[in-house]
C-alpha cells in the first residue's frame, strides 16, 4: 500500500483553482522531487498533505488515515513532518526548546525523552554543540537543519520540505542539502518542491512537473528532467538551462 | 518664604498608608484590565462579527471618554441601577474597565506582531490552536508588547490618583486632606511627589528586569 494516495484534489482560493484533480500516490521510502515554474501549485501541493491549506475535493490518504475522517487532520499531521522556506523556528526558544517542543506537548514525552531525541537529532545535522543559542544567534542554514531536526523528532513517516532552500544565501545551500541528501539515504520518504535541478536528478527517486494545478509530468529524473517528452516541460528546461 | 518641612514628619505614616492604598487600588485595577484586556482581544480578533463590534465599541467608548466619567457612572450611577459599591472598589472598577480597553489593543497588536510562520510551524507539528495559543503566540506576542505593556502599568499608577476625587483615601487624596488640614502645602505635595516618583520609577526598572529575566535578548526578533 502506498504511504500517500491523493485522489481527486482540489483546491481553490475564490474563483482561482491551484490544483486541479491531483492524484498521485509515494511508496514508503521514495523520494520524489515536485518541480515547475512559480504559481504552478508546488507548494500549495505540498501544503494540502498537511492541512494547512483545506481542500475543497478529493481526499487525502496517509499511513492509511483519511483527512476526511474525524481525527483524520491531526493524526496526519502527527505522522507528517514539514520543513519551510523561511524555517519557522520559534523565535522565543532555544535550539533545544524547538526540538523539544511539540515532543513533550503532542507525543506526550518526558523532559528527559524529549531531550535525549532531540540531541540525537541535532547531532545527526550537525549542530548538537548549539543545544542552548537561540534562532538569532544561527545562520540561514543551521536555522534549516535545526528545522529539520525538530521535524525529524516527531518521527514522521514522511517529510515534506517547501523550498527548503530558496530563503538561503548560496554558500549555505550545500549544507542544508548535504542533510537532505543523508535523510534520503537512510530511507526516508520526502516529497521536495526544490529549484534545485542537481538535487532533483541526483537524489530524487521520481521527479514531478506540475504547471497551472497539474502533474504534467511523472516519471524518473532522466525521463522528466534529462529527457523529457512533453512539450511545456522541454520548454520549463531549456529556460533553466539558458540561465 | 518659609517651608516647614520639619512639621510634615508628623504625617509621614498617613501619607506612607496612603501609598500603600495606591499600589492596592493600581495592582487589583490592573489584574482586572489584565482580564478584561484578553477578552477585548479575543473579541477583536473573534471569528463572529457581532462579537468583533462589540469588542470595538468598548475599546471606543472608554478611551474617548474621560477616565473621571468612567469612575463616576460606576461610583454614583450604579447604586441607582441597585449595585452600591464601596468608594475603594467602585474606583477599581472603573479604573480596571478603562485601562483593560487600552491593553485590548495592545493585546491584540502583540498577536498580530507574531510572524505567520510561528503558527503554520506548530499546526504542522500537529500542536492544537490552545497549545499554539498558550505555547508559542502568547509568550511572543507579549515580548513584543512587554514595554507598552509596562507603560500602562506606569499609567494606572498615575491614574490611581483620580480616586480621591470620589474620597478614597490613596496617596493623593490623604495629600488633599492633609494640605487642607494643616497648610503645609508646598511641603505635603512635594513629599507626595517623591512618592509618586519612588512608586513610578522603582515600577519602571522592575519591569524593565522583569523583560530582562522572561525575555533574554537573544530571543527577540
Amino acid at each position: 500500500m502506498p504511504l500517500l494516495t491523493m485522489t481527486n484534489v482540489q483546491k481553490r482560493f475564490g474563483s482561482l483553482s491551484v490544483l486541479n484533480g491531483i492524484d498521485m500516490s509515494v511508496e514508503v521510502g521514495q523520494v520524489v522531487a515536485i518541480i515547475g515554474p512559480s504559481g504552478s501549485g508546488k507548494s500549495t501541493l505540498l501544503r494540502v498533505i498537511n492541512g494547512l491549506e483545506p481542500i475543497q475535493g478529493g481526499d487525502i490518504v496517509v499511513d492509511g488515515i483519511s483527512m476526511a475522517s474525524g481525527r483524520g487532520l491531526h493524526e496526519i499531521r502527527k505522522h507528517v513532518g514539514m520543513v519551510f522556506q523561511q524555517f519557522n523556528l520559534f523565535s522565543h526558544l532555544t535550539v533545544g526548546g524547538n526540538v523539544m517542543l511539540a515532543q513533550k506537548l503532542v507525543l506526550g514525552r518526558g523532559k528527559a525523552d524529549a531531550e535525549k531525541r532531540g540531541r540525537e537529532l541535532l547531532a545527526k545535522v550537525g549542530l548538537e554543540e548549539k543545544w542552548d543559542a537561540y534562532p538569532s544567534q544561527l545562520s540561514g542554514g543551521q536555522q534549516q537543519r535545526v528545522a529539520i531536526a525538530r521535524a525529524l523528532a516527531m518521527d514522521p513517516r514522511i517529510m515534506l520540505f517547501d523550498e527548503a532552500t530558496s530563503a538561503l544565501d548560496p554558500e549555505l545551500v550545500g549544507e542544508v542539502l548535504g542533510v537532505m541528501r543523508s535523510l534520503a539515504n537512510s530511507g526516508m520518504t520526502m516529497l521536495v518542491v526544490t529549484h534545485e535541478m542537481n538535487f532533483a536528478r541526483e537524489v530524487a527517486d521520481r521527479v514531478l512537473f506540475m504547471d497551472q494545478g497539474r502533474i504534467l509530468a511523472d516519471g524518473t529524473p532522466d525521463e522528466v528532467v534529462a529527457q523529457p517528452k512533453d512539450a511545456r516541460v522541454q520548454q520549463f528546461m531549456r529556460r533553466l538551462t539558458e540561465r | 518664604m518659609f517651608l516647614d518641612w520639619g512639621s510634615i514628619t508628623s504625617f509621614y505614616g498617613q501619607l506612607l498608608h496612603g501609598a500603600w492604598l495606591t499600589l492596592v487600588i493600581t495592582f487589583s485595577a490592573f489584574a482586572l484590565a489584565i482580564a478584561v484586556g484578553i477578552v477585548v482581544a479575543a473579541g477583536k480578533m473573534s471569528a463572529i462579527a457581532p462579537l468583533r463590534w462589540l469588542a470595538s465599541i468598548y475599546v471606543e467608548v472608554l478611551r474617548n471618554t474621560p477616565v473621571l466619567l468612567q469612575i463616576f457612572i460606576v461610583f454614583y450611577g450604579l447604586p441607582s441601577l441597585g449595585l452600591r459599591l464601596s468608594a475603594v472598589t467602585a474606583g477599581i472598577l472603573g479604573l480596571g474597565l478603562n485601562v483593560g480597553a487600552y491593553l485590548g489593543e495592545i493585546f491584540r497588536a502583540g498577536v498580530v506582531a507574531v510572524p505567520k510562520g510561528h503558527r503554520e510551524a506548530s499546526a504542522a507539528l500537529a500542536m492544537s490552536p490552545m497549545q499554539t495559543l498558550v505555547w508559542v503566540v502568547a509568550p511572543v506576542a507579549l515580548r513584543a508588547i512587554f514595554p507598552a505593556f509596562s507603560n500602562m502599568f506606569i499609567a494606572t499608577i498615575l491614574g490611581s490618583s483620580l480616586l480621591s476625587v470620589i474620597a478614597v483615601p490613596e496617596l493623593t487624596g490623604r495629600t488633599n486632606e492633609i494640605s487642607a488640614r494643616t497648610f503645609l502645602t508646598i511641603e505635603v505635595y512635594s513629599f507626595s511627589t517623591v512618592i509618586y516618583l519612588a512608586l513610578t520609577l522603582g515600577s519602571s526598572l522592575g519591569l524593565l528586569l522583569l523583560g530582562r529575566w522572561l525575555f533574554p535578548r537573544a530571543s527577540r526578533v
